[in-house]
């Protein structure tokens, strides 16, 4: 099973754009794993207690979604944004 | 009111004479006059909107000038402020604009932003933009809020009561990343979106962003949109009806 998962901002610069996970089951497993790439990614995807932060927008297959409990199937595309502030 | 210089735009469909008044008699007010501010306010100058209020506090750098249109090479050292009001007042001499070079505050915003028809968001960093959606969110005014980082761009339209806010999308105070990338398309876009959903508004046309969240990707120019969530419990908005 392969999950593709897209980066934007700041996450896109450090990881890539785009990236395929193998073995994440849930969104917020899927979460864990990018984050655990890399200890800048880890700081903007988990808190201090290593749980997923909440102001991440998550989509999947362009679906907001706010469970991160939600199961993933093969083919799904989660996007995660981060927040941005520049103008 | 001399409707020529609007000729153009009163032909498209619910638009007319009509509209054109309610837009020179409506206040809009931009906060932050730099990558998004600048082609937001050209815009809603040169559609008449009758008053449009600039409020920075920032003063023209070398480094802006590669995205804020309204400063030139000669404004290095001025206030943005006071920059923008020259440039827009020449683009349109029909409606008034105001210039106010002050850094927007828990003290002067609600002076500041009173009476305002529709506000739109054109900051660059969140301590601002969440005093912003607060005094939007206590003044029931709409607020549009836009965001870039390099070729992505953001935007949505919060309806104090009806739509998510600011806080319901981030509620934990957000890692800022400083200085952002910025290539100057990428906020010339989507000021345009602002202007065009402050129009829209303004106007009662079309079907703006509420509860949805437009994303452009300009690296490879897909266009996303999707729903956002109001949370039952967001500190900002979740008594407000």
């Amino acid at each position: 099973m392969a999950i593709k998962v897209t980066l934007t901002g700041r996450l896109a610069d450090i990881l890539d754009k785009e990236l395929s996970l193998p073995f994440a089951r849930t969104v917020g497993e899927a979460i864990i794993e990018v984050a655990n790439m890399n200890a800048e990614a880890k700081a903007f995807l988990l808190d201090e207690e290593g749980k997923v932060r909440d102001n991440i927008i998550i989509l999947v297959n362009d679906e907001n979604v706010d469970d991160i409990e939600q199961p993933l199937r093969e083919g799904d595309e989660l996007f995660l944004l981060l927040p941005i502030a520049g103008g | 009111m001399n409707f020529e210089r609007y000729a153009r735009q009163m032909l498209v469909k619910n638009w007319g004479e009509e509209g054109q008044k309610k837009l020179q008699s409506a206040r809009v007010v931009v906060v932050g006059a730099g990558g998004l501010g600048s082609p937001a306010s050209i815009y809603l100058a040169v559609a008449g909107v009758g008053e449009l209020r600039i409020i920075d506090s920032d003063v023209v750098e070398l480094s802006n000038l590669n995205r804020q249109i309204l400063h030139w090479d000669k404004d290095i050292g001025r206030h943005k402020a006071l920059s923008a009001e020259a440039k827009l007042r020449n683009l349109n001499g029909d409606i008034k604009v105001e210039a106010i070079s002050q850094r927007l505050d828990e003290n002067n915003g609600e002076k500041l932003l009173r009476g305002a028809d529709v506000v739109l968001d054109c900051l660059d960093n969140f301590p601002t933009r969440f005093l912003l959606n607060k005094l939007c969110l206590t003044l029931r005014i709409p607020l549009i809020h836009s965001v870039i980082f390099g070729l992505e761009g953001r935007i949505t339209t919060i309806v104090p009561g009806e739509t998510p806010c600011l806080s319901c999308l981030y509620p934990q105070p957000p890692i800022e990343v400083k200085p952002f990338p910025v290539v100057g398309v990428t906020p010339g876009i989507m000021g345009c979106m602002e202007a065009l959903e402050a129009l829209k508004l303004l106007l009662g046309l079309g079907k703006p962003l509420l509860g949805r969240m437009l994303r452009f990707d300009g690296e490879t120019m897909q266009v996303q949109i999707f729903s956002l969530k109001r949370r039952n419990n967001c500190p900002a908005c979740g008594n407000l009806q």
